[in-house]
């Protein structure tokens, strides 16, 4: 990942790129002059302290919020010249598993699932259910087909979300916080399950994450957003770097919150 | 300094104003355009519908008779001093009619569905599932909003003649069974005063702007609400007055401007 691309015609390799992004909520400014780059088919992880602006990137993308500067290229497209209707052609190629799942609460879980095949697709209702049941089957749940999502746990809902998610073979996967509030067991599945997803239906993942260990084993390529400014490397470069504050940030996020996952899913093998 | 400060906050809440004017204008014009685009959201209409008109119907029911009773006990208690009793079905009918029918269901629905559609669509946008709906490319307006404010409008005529009908029936039982005059009596002046075409329809149509009111209301309020549990309060409250506000506005316009 770079921090420089992002002309309008962004390197075919490139999926998705940030140019020059500037963003504010009100006084508060999250970026100023942001740019970043995407590679196609890998993982890409953005990780940064609370606050640092990483879900927005992900809304950035989605055009879910527009910036007031700058302009954002996903697969190819300026979304930030397109109208609420023209994004939609977008938002197509899109799958996005929110931080709380943002499942339609209404629904059951096997409705929720089947929502975006039947929104855009002519799929017959068996053909529907078969899919269903296969992205079921691909996150590890079973037997939640007629329950809401407010009968589902923390861990299930995040796998129901990233089944809903990929319902339609999205090529680019944005995932906000997929780890958060889950058990270390869970942690793990989900990282496998999104790695799995990526090496067999070669999708663009861009995931927001402050699980630096998963971060590190999964990522193909980590953009670290520092207040200083965005630092983008692979995972080992970032391991090598001498500057201060990514160091600083790489170990405070080593010694607080990967400990636990870590002890836990030790204590869960046994070894404790 | 303090005039300054007065004139200040004045033009604040004035440009406040109209842009929500402005983004309310917007807002029923992307339900009017959901409205004659396809596809037609009828499982989600026929839902609100019931949410909206079938879980009212208690209250209505209740709410209409006890108007009506009270309406008629009032009503006998004044014409009785003129010797005019015989004239209660009249004036218990055109007082439903024309006016207390709607402008009464208007606002126990605004409290009752107005408030819990905003809560609905305000938690929606808490629990970020319009932006789940959006990154789906599925235009929320469509499908959540805009069903909910047509079952609205389309609910409310029917609540209100459902209303009057109750309130008819209240002031009957009083009238005649508590005050003893003719049934026969309160029937034929209740029918001699109401014309059909003024007052009925009038009435009806009355319903349906309170309705498109109360729907587009609500529903602005939901969706533009801040993405907190303080917002969806807000929200919920904010329609409740708003409309309920609005509501009485309006029937004052309409009664100058149709004679309903």
């Amino acid at each position: 990942m770079t921090t420089e691309p992002t002309s309008g015609a962004a390197g075919a390799d490139v999926h998705v790129a940030l140019a020059d992004v500037r963003m504010a909520f009100g006084d508060r400014e999250v970026f100023r002059g942001l740019s970043c780059a995407f590679p196609a088919g890998k993982v890409s992880v953005i990780l940064g302290g609370s606050g640092s602006g990483k879900s927005t990137v992900l809304r950035l993308i989605g055009g879910l919020v527009r910036p007031q500067s700058g302009h954002i290229f996903v697969a190819g497209e300026d979304v930030t010249v397109l109208s609420e209707r023209q994004l939609y052609g977008v938002r197509k190629k899109l799958g996005m598993m929110f931080q709380d799942g943002a499942l339609l609460d209404s629904l059951t879980i096997f409705e929720n699932l089947a929502f975006p095949l039947r929104e855009h697709t002519t799929l017959s209702e068996h053909a529907i259910a078969t899919a269903v049941r296969r992205r079921l089957d691909a996150v590890a749940l079973t037997d939640v087909d007629a329950l809401l999502p407010n009968q589902l746990s923390g861990g299930m809902l995040k796998r129901a979300a990233l089944a809903r998610a990929i319902m339609r073979d999205p090529v680019i996967l944005l995932c906000d916080e997929p780890f958060s509030g889950l058990d270390p067991i869970s942690v793990k599945r989900i990282e496998s399950l999104l790695v799995r997803i990526n090496r067999r239906l070669a999708i663009t993942i861009i995931l927001v994450s402050h699980h630096i260990a998963s971060t590190m084993r999964m990522a193909d390529r980590v953009l670290l957003l520092l207040p200083s400014g965005a630092v983008a490397g692979s995972p080992a470069e970032l391991r090598r770097s001498a500057d201060a504050q990514v160091v600083g940030f790489l170990s405070e996020e080593r010694d607080g919150a990967d400990d636990a996952p870590n002890a836990a899913a030790d204590a869960a093998a046994g070894r404790i | 300094m303090a005039l300054a400060r007065f004139v200040q906050d004045l033009g604040w809440y004035t440009l406040c104003f109209v842009d929500q004017l402005g983004k309310l204008a917007v807002f029923a014009a992307q339900i009017l355009h959901a409205l004659v685009s396809p596809p037609l959201r009828v499982r989600a209409f026929v839902q609100a519908v019931f949410d909206i008109g079938v879980l009212s119907l208690i209250i209505i029911c209740v709410s209409g008779t006890a108007v009506g009773m009270v309406l008629s006990l009032q009503g006998y208690n004044t014409l009785v001093r003129f010797g005019a009793e015989q004239s209660l079905g009249a004036v218990v009918g055109l007082s439903l009619i024309r006016e207390l029918g709607p402008v009464l269901t208007a606002l126990l629905a605004t409290g009752r569905a107005g408030s819990a559609t905003a809560a609905e669509i305000g938690t929606m946008v808490a629990t970020e599932q319009l932006d789940g709906l959006r990154m789906m490319a599925v235009d929320p307006v469509d499908l959540v909003v805009t069903p909910k404010a047509l079952a609205m409008t389309l609910a409310m005529p029917l609540l209100s003649a459902l209303f009057i009908a109750f309130g008819l029936f209240g002031g009957y039982l009083v009238g005649v069974g508590l005050m003893g005059i003719d049934g026969g009596t309160y029937v034929s002046s209740l029918q001699s005063a109401v014309d059909f075409r003024d007052d009925v329809v009038g009435s009806l149509l009355k319903a349906l702007v309170f309705g498109g009111l109360v729907g587009l209301i609500a529903t602005f309020r939901g969706f533009t609400s801040a993405p907190t549990s303080a917002g969806v309060s807000a929200a919920t409250t904010s329609t409740v007055v708003v409309a309920s506000v609005c509501i009485l506005l309006f029937d004052y316009v309409i009664t100058a401007l149709w004679g309903v």
